[in-house]
């Protein structure tokens, strides 16, 4: 089919149509290493990089990325019909996000961030999404902060993501809610996990488990009901191994995705057969990466569908017509400066640090939230009713953490500011680290019947209040 | 008391007299009895009110909740189970269901298989909360309160009340109602008996014609007393309990009881079970069965020991000791059959087994009337 | 003509709106409503109401929607039932198509098979009867009168002879009949709104699963009933409860394991509706009673990101291996093994299997695969040997056959054309269809069964997390009754179920613009609720008396009552009701409002509880309980016989 050796890179500006069946294909020359860098960005899209379409035999290859020295991270739209990128003007721009039609015609920058941008992300109505900043090269990438933010007209962009945490690699889950990774909270330095948010990032969540000391990259939901992803250690030189969550029960654990398959990945795609696209090769530099379809029993990498000896193939995306995702009425109202957080029982916990198993009963929560130095702040106490129950109206947009106490004050729980609650977003959890995919009990809570505090930050806090 | 001490005065004199058979009676005697209290898992000594289910299942109402015996344990359900109200006044069990309908002190409840479902006066048509008596017929609940008569189609759950407003019923204090086959009779305290005719839904009212609440100067003439504590239907034959005496209908005849002019007891009647053409009467002073004629009066005599008097026509009366007590002389409520009957007093729960009673020492024959 | 008439009426009604705003129209408003009104009023509000002008009163296309089905002892035939169309139909399970048609009067809904498969007996929903087909000619040959709305039977064969168990869903009980001589032995209560029967294994008992829950204060756990029942002694033997478990449509025994299965929607009504993720609002199960222990084990169907809503039709194969429920919303069959779920429960702790219809994680344990099916699958029905499974495809009226040894579909016996050109039949769909909802959590049934209502009040937090519970109101008959909301804010159906169910509810986006036109379409096609059995004419003379009081003007002594607390002020006929709101006294502690729409009243009796946020859980209790200083209506003067004609003229609406 593809698999061809393509030298010819079609004439830029034409308005071709886009053949079935056809791939976007991120290449990195080969023999060209990274120069000194700014970003994580321009080490892993060296100079030169770029984005491509394979095509038709007559139109092998054609170029997407025009005018940019390097791109990356490419998405494809639902429709089949536009792809959007990470891509870098100049040696000394930033990285920005751009659109190009997969029909022709030079890319479109749709983002111009300080900062740069990066991870983009299409939403089932078309939206942008993308993290900024990009993280620096210099210092580990994931205790660099970054968020997630949407844009649905071009230089109008809004928050989504509001903690102190490392946020990348959004992808868009058929339910309509934003799957990304972030660095988790109060575990190793080295830990990453993956959350959900809906898409004006409410009810933000906890996907799956964390994973220790290991770096998540690329989820992508798979229609037979997975996540697939890909995890290294936190050094470049750790081996990248495709892995795999079921949605049914995300809290029970990883598979290998290719268990009988060894072979160096950079990319996995679910392709619209019901297998997967996947950019790799069979002895790390030695040769080129190319591009592979796989079923999740393949014993080999087999042939390759692509591969050019000239360029590694680090990323593939099928251009086809999927399903769009559901999408979502915002319930964020932005005449709010606060949202409400219900907690039906803060005693309603996994934790267990006494003797005999049980946890020991908190008489009140402390919320808090972040500083600049990511200590915990106070913003306030509630004392929880009899049932466990509490009730809060908490500043929105910022960091929120929570701190189970007793009688005496003594801190029994803790949860690291991490989630946030959005203007006018009525927020609430079964208990403080409650059983993940858990429903509720069918219970009255006793908070909903009393006055709910509103605990604010100091003013010196406020001062400080927008990460932005 | 005073006839205990007649008996206590002549027993000595008439000891020689051969005692006749007890088994020319119209019924059978109790041989001895069985009681439960508080010490047996009753939650209090004050019975109300006592139903074999035809499941076998015992059913006690008592001041502190329904009761109910399995197995020969009791099990008390209460308000915590759902029971509107721990004061169990009343029950009858649907024949068609097994489902028992339970009257309180306040509101009216459903047991069914396990699952009790409160009816009160502000969420349905029962006309009052204080229930006195219930009865089933053609697929009717009927249930005696003290605002009138309500009626409730078990099929659609429709109520029909019947009192002062739209019957002959003068008094809506209703303390017993009775099914008699294609008619009710009902209990009105202070209003005598009404007697309700299902096919033609006419009331018919039968009152005291002396209305005399004390005595009955002309006997036999009708309801003995309007002040009627309760009515009790079967094979024809009414009995009308009041706190004035007792009465018996035939439909075409009336008679009336009352203490001292008859083998009654007492005038204070609290219950009258009717099996066959049997009453079984409830006092202040013992339990007395009769058809009318015949009369068997247990009660406690003055050293404590229970007794039975047996009043024939026309003949001495016959005293003969059991070996047992009942429970209590101030008896509300009952029910017999051919070998047992259950007495619900106001110091326990009763158990008489039944029998042909030769065995019951004779001790008496006197005759008082 | 329909166009003319639509432009006279237009005309008309304008001409009076203006003539109302500029001749004194709300002097005249105000004098009939004997207060001002509290929102927009026009003439349209009194006048100009016509039922018969109604949607719901309109003839609508029938469709050959699959109900009961029954399969004949040698699996060569399955009967099904047609409840649109008033027909049985028969067909040929080889050659997968319809061989002939009978018509069965009244519904006919559930169906059952004597064990020869000589006897066919039908429950006639609309006719309160169950009548018996001769299989053989496929002729009614008999009929017996039963409860009101008969939807499910079963046959037991009893010591004391065949008895047939009937469940009438709208009369709340069962009529256990005895089949020779062909009468009614009993008629024992059941829950509330019993919907499913099924007999044991060995005949002699029967157990009934009951869709709604019991009437309960708003402010306790709601419960439902598995009812058993002796089928011998016709005597309920146990009335075990699902605690906030309810919808359950289907159940059946399990051959070789002492279980009764039973499907259901754990619903959380209780808790503010903060969010639908995790499963806040409602999720989907089934209960899995132990008859010797009674023990009762709810466990989910959903799964942690993904929801099998509506579980109606549950059916167990003969050798007790596989379980299979029909989730009517999801289009998927689910099959669970039920020896997996047996070493689950084996290994489980007591505290586990309380815990186990809240872990949206444990489905994959025994739910080994789902079969997709057509629009709304709700009945099953096995062959006698079990090797194939039967779906009733209800909204694409079609029964597709599962090869229950492979698992997959084997094909499908085709009734009728689905009725794809249809508004109303298309708006049925999006109404039962969970695909709008986030992960498939719910449809617009899982609330409304049948368009009616579910018994429960919800605690939304629109206005902000609080005590703020509402009453779910019933969709049937509610065509021409807008405003909609308790609060009256919606004007149409079409924003009712607009942006706002897409916010509050959906959690997602809205209905597309033509699944909303269907989806109204389909809404305003519902009549209210029957709540007398078919052969009544006339009022009683309670409900006489009572229909007196609802339209006095003066009270018994002769006290005139002010026009403003008259019955008939703001439920005015037709509708009963002139869509405006009213203060009754009833504002709770955490309403934002004292004044709240007036709802219609037809078929009023069959809607409790009653109230905006459901307090009343009786139509006596409005006024016995929660009606203060006559604020809803001069009442009282009213002794109890009054009142209870009152709620019998209420009740007969």
């Amino acid at each position: 089919m593809l698999a061809c050796v393509a030298f010819l890179v079609s004439p830029l500006g034409c308005s071709s149509p886009v053949p079935t069946d056809s791939i976007v294909v991120t290449q990195i020359p080969r023999g060209i290493s990274a120069g000194p860098t700014a970003d994580v960005l321009d080490r892993s899209y060296p100079s030169g990089s770029r984005i491509v379409l394979l095509g038709s035999a007559s139109d092998p290859v054609r170029l997407l990325s025009q005018g940019l020295i390097a791109a990356g991270e490419p998405v494809a739209s639902f429709d089949g019909k536009r792809v959007v990128f990470a891509g870098k003007a100049s040696q000394t721009s930033e990285w920005q996000i751009y659109e190009a039609s997969l029909v022709g015609g030079p890319p479109r920058p749709l983002t111009s961030v300080h900062g740069g941008a990066t991870d983009p992300l299409l939403l089932g109505d078309g939206a942008l999404v993308y993290v900024s900043p990009v993280p620096s090269s210099g210092a580990d990438p994931v205790l660099q902060s970054s968020a997630l933010y949407l844009q649905r007209v071009p230089g109008r962009s809004s928050r989504l993501t509001f903690n102190t945490a490392r946020v990348c690699s959004p992808t868009i889950l058929s339910d309509g809610r934003i799957l990304f990774v972030s660095s988790s909270p109060g575990v190793s330095e080295f830990s990453t996990g993956l959350y959900t948010i809906n898409n004006d990032g409410t009810e933000v969540s906890a996907f799956s488990g964390h994973q220790e000391r290991m770096m998540i990259r690329r989820p992508r939901q798979v229609p037979d009901g997975r996540v697939v992803f890909l995890t290294s250690g936190a050094n470049a030189s750790c081996e990248v191994r495709a892995e795999s969550i079921s949605m049914a029960r995300p809290f029970g654990g990883t598979s290998a995705l290719f268990p009988a398959c060894r072979a160096h990945l950079s990319s996995v795609q679910p392709d619209s057969d019901g297998g997967f696209l996947v950019c790799a090769d069979r002895e790390a530099a030695a040769v080129a990466s190319g591009v592979f379809r796989l079923n999740a029993d393949a014993r080999s990498l087999g042939t390759p569908v692509f591969l050019d000896p000239k360029w590694s193939s680090i990323e593939a995306v099928p251009i086809t017509q999927s399903v769009r995702p559901m999408g979502r009425l915002s319930n964020v109202d932005p005449l709010h400066r606060t949202g409400q957080i219900l907690c039906l029982n803060a005693n309603d916990t996994t934790c267990s640090e006494s003797v005999d198993g049980l946890a020991p009963k908190a008489a009140a929560v402390r919320v808090t939230t972040a500083s600049s130095g990511n200590i915990p702040v106070p913003l306030g106490e509630v004392k929880l009713q009899p049932d466990g129950s509490f009730m809060a109206e908490v500043p929105a947009d910022i960091p929120l953490g929570f701190e189970a106490l007793d009688q005496t004050g003594r801190v029994l729980r803790r949860v690291n500011p991490f989630i946030w609650v959005r203007p006018g977003e009525n927020r609430a959890c079964i208990g403080c680290h409650e059983r993940p995919n858990h429903s509720p009990k069918n219970l009255r809570p006793l908070a909903v019947r009393v006055a709910v505090p509103l605990l604010e930050p100091a003013v010196s806090e406020r001062a400080g209040k927008n990460p932005e | 008391m005073a006839m205990t001490a007649i008996l206590l005065v002549c027993a000595g004199h008439f000891a020689d007299l051969p005692a006749q058979s007890p088994s020319d009676l119209p019924f059978p005697l109790i041989r001895r009895f069985e009681n439960f209290g508080i010490k047996d898992g009753l939650p209090t000594h004050k019975v109300h009110c006592v139903l074999p289910a035809s499941d076998g299942k015992l059913w006690v109402g008592t001041w502190k909740g329904l009761v109910i015996r399995e197995d020969g344990k009791f099990r008390r359900i209460g308000i915590e189970d759902g029971l509107s109200h721990p004061m169990v006044v009343c029950m009858v069990e649907d024949p068609g269901t097994g489902d028992l309908w339970i009257g309180t002190m306040r509101g009216l409840n459903r047991f069914s298989a396990g699952r009790m479902t409160v009816l009160t006066q502000t969420s349905c048509g029962l006309p009052n909360n204080v229930i006195y008596g219930l009865e089933i017929m053609s697929n009717t609940l009927w249930v005696a309160t003290a605002a009138g008569l309500g009626a409730m189609d078990l099929k659609t759950g429709a109520w029909s009340i019947y009192d002062h407003n739209n019957t002959v019923m003068h008094e809506p204090w209703v303390y017993s109602v009775t099914a008699a086959k294609d008619r009710l009779f009902v209990g009105v305290w202070g209003g005598g008996i009404l007697e309700y005719e299902l096919s033609k839904q006419i009331f018919k009212e039968h009152r005291d014609p002396d209305r005399d609440f004390h005595f009955d100067l002309v006997p036999d003439d009708g309801p003995v007393n309007d002040v009627t504590s309760w009515v009790a239907w079967s094979d024809g034959i009414l009995w009308q309990g009041t706190y004035f005496g007792m009465s018996r209908y035939d439909g075409l005849r009336w008679r009336t009881w009352q203490e001292k002019k008859s083998p009654l007891p007492s005038n204070f009647i609290n219950f009258i079970f009717a099996r066959g053409r049997v009453a079984w009467i409830g006092t202040d002073r013992g339990v007395s069965v009769t058809d009318g004629d015949t009369w068997a009066n247990y009660h406690t005599d003055a050293k404590g020991a229970t007794i039975v008097e047996i009043s024939r026509p026309h003949q001495p009366v016959e005293t003969r000791s059991l070996p047992t007590h009942l429970p209590n002389d101030f008896v509300l409520g009952l029910w017999a059959n051919e070998s047992e009957a259950w007495f619900a007093t106001s110091d326990g729960l009763g158990h008489g087994f039944l029998g042909p009673a030769e065995t019951l020492p004779a001790s008496a024959s006197v005759n008082k009337y | 003509m329909k166009a003319t008439r639509l432009i006279t009426w237009t005309s008309l009604a304008g001409i009076f709106v203006l003539l109302g705003h500029h001749f004194g129209g709300q002097a005249h408003i105000r004098r009939k409503l004997g207060q001002k009104p509290l929102a927009e009023t026009t003439c349209l509000n009194c006048h100009f109401v016509s039922v018969k002008s109604l949607p719901w009163a309109q003839p609508r296309p029938h469709h050959d929607s699959p109900a009961g089905l029954a399969v004949s002892p040698d699996g060569t035939r399955i009967w099904i039932a047609l409840d649109d169309q008033d027909q049985v139909a028969e067909a040929d399970v080889k050659a997968m198509r319809v061989i002939r048609r009978a018509k069965v009067p009244g519904a006919p809904y559930g169906l059952a098979l004597d064990p020869r498969g000589k006897q066919l007996f039908v429950a006639c929903k609309s006719q309160d009867r169950v009548a018996v087909l001769d299989t053989t000619t496929l002729t009614e040959i008999d009929s017996i009168e039963v409860g009101m709305g008969p939807v499910a039977l079963a046959f037991s064969a009893t010591p004391k002879g065949a008895r047939l168990l009937v469940a009438n869903s709208m009369s709340d009980d069962i009529s256990v009949l005895s089949v020779s001589p062909w009468r009614e032995l009993s008629r024992p209560a059941a829950g509330r709104e019993p919907f499913a029967v099924a007999a044991s294994c060995d005949g002699t008992r029967a157990f009934v699963a009951n869709r709604l829950v019991g009437l309960a204060s708003v402010k306790s756990v709601p419960e439902s009933e598995l009812t058993q029942i002796d089928a011998t002694t016709c005597r309920v033997t146990s009335r075990d409860a699902l605690a906030s478990a309810h919808l359950s449509e289907s159940v059946c025994s399990v051959p070789s394991r002492s279980w009764v299965l039973t499907p259901l929607v754990k619903v959380r009504n209780m808790v503010p509706i903060t969010q639908v993720a995790n499963g806040w609002v409602m999720s989907s199960g089934f209960a899995v009673a132990d008859r010797p222990s009674g023990r009762i084990v709810q466990l989910p169907l959903d799964e942690a990101n993904d929801y099998f809503s509506d579980p109606s039709g549950v059916a167990a194969d003969p050798s007790g291996h596989f379980a299979f429920v029909a989730s009517g919303g999801s289009d998927v069959i689910s099959v669970i093994d039920l020896a997996r779920v047996s070493n689950w429960l084996a290994r489980a702790t007591q505290a586990q299997r309380d815990d186990a219809i809240y872990d949206l994680s444990l489905s994959p344990e025994y739910v080994v695969k789902r079969v997709r099916t057509g629009r709304n699958p709700r009945q099953l029905a096995l062959t006698p040997d079990g090797s194939k499974l039967f779906v009733s495809e209800r909204l694409d009226d079609s029964v597709l056959v599962i090869d229950t040894g492979t698992l997959n579909p084997a094909g499908r016996i085709r009734l009728g054309d689905g009725g794809r050109d249809d508004p109303i039949r298309l708006g049925e769909r999006v109404f039962t269809s969970s695909a709008y909802t986030f992960q498939h959590q719910f449809s617009c049934r899982s609330c409304h069964p049948d368009g009616h209502v579910d018994g429960l009040s919800y605690d939304f937090d629109g206005d902000g997390i609080g005590d703020n519970l509402l009453d779910n109101r019933s969709l049937q008959g509610v065509a021409g009754t807008g405003p909609f909301k308790w609060n009256g804010k919606n004007p149409s159906l079409e924003i009712q179920c607009g942006v706002r169910f897409a916010k509050v509810l959906m959690r997602t986006e809205p209905f597309p613009a033509k699944e909303l036109r269907d989806l109204t379409a389909f809404i305003k096609s519902l009549p209210p609720p029957r709540v007398n059995r078919t052969n009544r004419d006339h009022l009683s003379p309670s409900e006489e008396r009572g229909r007196a009081i609802f339209f006095a003007t003066r009270t018994p002594d002769g006290r005139e009552i002010p026009v403003s607390s008259r019955c008939v002020t703001c439920h005015a006929p037709p509708l009963y009701t002139v869509r405006l709101p009213f203060k009754v006294g009833t504002k709770g502690q955490f309403d934002t409002t004292e004044a709240f729409d007036t709802p219609h009243l037809l078929g009023v009796a069959d809607t409790a509880p009653y109230l905006h946020d459901g307090r009343a859980q009786s139509l006596e209790e409005i006024w016995t309980l929660y009606s203060t200083n006559d604020a809803h209506g001069v009442t009282s003067y009213m002794n109890k016989i009054q009142l209870n004609d009152l709620v019998a003229f209420l009740k007969t609406l």
